[in-house]
């Protein structure tokens, strides 16, 4: 799981990625949008939490050095959706 | 081998750092593979962060395979190594990659120093060691992506005549960039 915050225009961005990416080893297939929720409140106070999951499952876009392009993942539209019950959609 | 052959033509030399102590540069060698391994797990997650712009437990096989074997005249990586116990330990490294926006002219570089050995020049020395070289293989534009939170980084870049911009649509990078 990857998260990072930053202010944009008095907006709160917030992205948390898990990909079930099982060359690095680094990520777990089997993670479910309320798992990580519970365990993101259990850990993050109200306001860092995130307001959408979403689960892909291609591998993360990267520049040919092997750096994450946030631009590209926030493009894409193929992966699907949810947003978290009962949070006000922010922007990611 | 055709690798360890253009390798070569970069002599190895020592340089110093304004601290005083001394590094080797030299190029890049397949027999690195383990010692860059050793080097990443030195790093710190923030480092780690600020160089995959990810939290990377461990290095990608493929990944460190491409890394020791750059392609001659499109790729070129350097280390700097210091002696050690065993042998020698990188304490940095820095590599150029065709860049990926279709322009062969274009070339997207890496820089990684090991924490202890900071704030002696050496990502400056490895930086501009990569501009000669990356001009030395025809590439006419040098570009990075860098964290905008890394400053250390950004003021080696804008040293060495980069530019900084934003990047549209992720608030969190700046893309650094000059003509060579």
């Amino acid at each position: 799981m990857l998260t990072h915050g930053n202010m944009v225009a008095n907006v709160l961005q917030v992205a948390a990625w898990v990909s079930p990416n099982l060359n690095d080893g680094e990520e777990d297939p089997t993670l479910t949008e309320g798992e990580l929720l519970a365990h993101c409140k259990q850990h993050l106070t109200a306001y860092k939490m995130p307001r959408i999951v979403e689960f892909r499952s291609e591998p993360l876009p990267k520049t040919n050095i092997g750096k994450i392009l946030r631009r590209e993942l926030r493009d894409g539209s193929a992966a699907v959706t949810a947003q978290a019950a009962s949070l006000p959609v922010a922007s990611a | 081998m055709r690798v360890a052959t253009m390798a070569s033509r970069y002599r190895s030399h020592l340089i110093s750092l304004r601290d005083g102590r001394e590094v080797t540069l030299r190029a890049i060698v397949e027999a690195d593979a383990t010692k860059i391994v050793q080097a990443f797990e030195r790093l710190s997650a923030e480092s780690r962060y600020y160089r995959f712009m990810r939290y990377k437990k461990q290095l990608d096989g493929r990944a460190l395979e491409r890394g020791v074997h750059p392609r001659p005249g499109r790729e070129f990586a350097f280390v700097a190594t210091v002696p050690a116990a065993e042998g020698t330990d990188i304490v940095g490294a820095g590599q150029y990659v065709r860049a990926g926006d279709g322009n062969e002219k274009t070339c997207e570089f890496s820089i990684t120093v090991a924490e202890d050995w900071r704030g002696g020049g050496l990502a400056t020395r490895l930086l501009a060691s990569l501009v000669r070289r990356a001009r030395r293989d025809g590439y006419e534009t040098m570009e990075g992506w860098v964290l905008a939170q890394n400053t250390p980084m950004l003021a080696v870049a804008r040293k060495l005549h980069f530019k900084s911009e934003p990047v549209s649509g992720d608030a969190a990078v700046l893309r650094v960039q000059r003509a060579l």
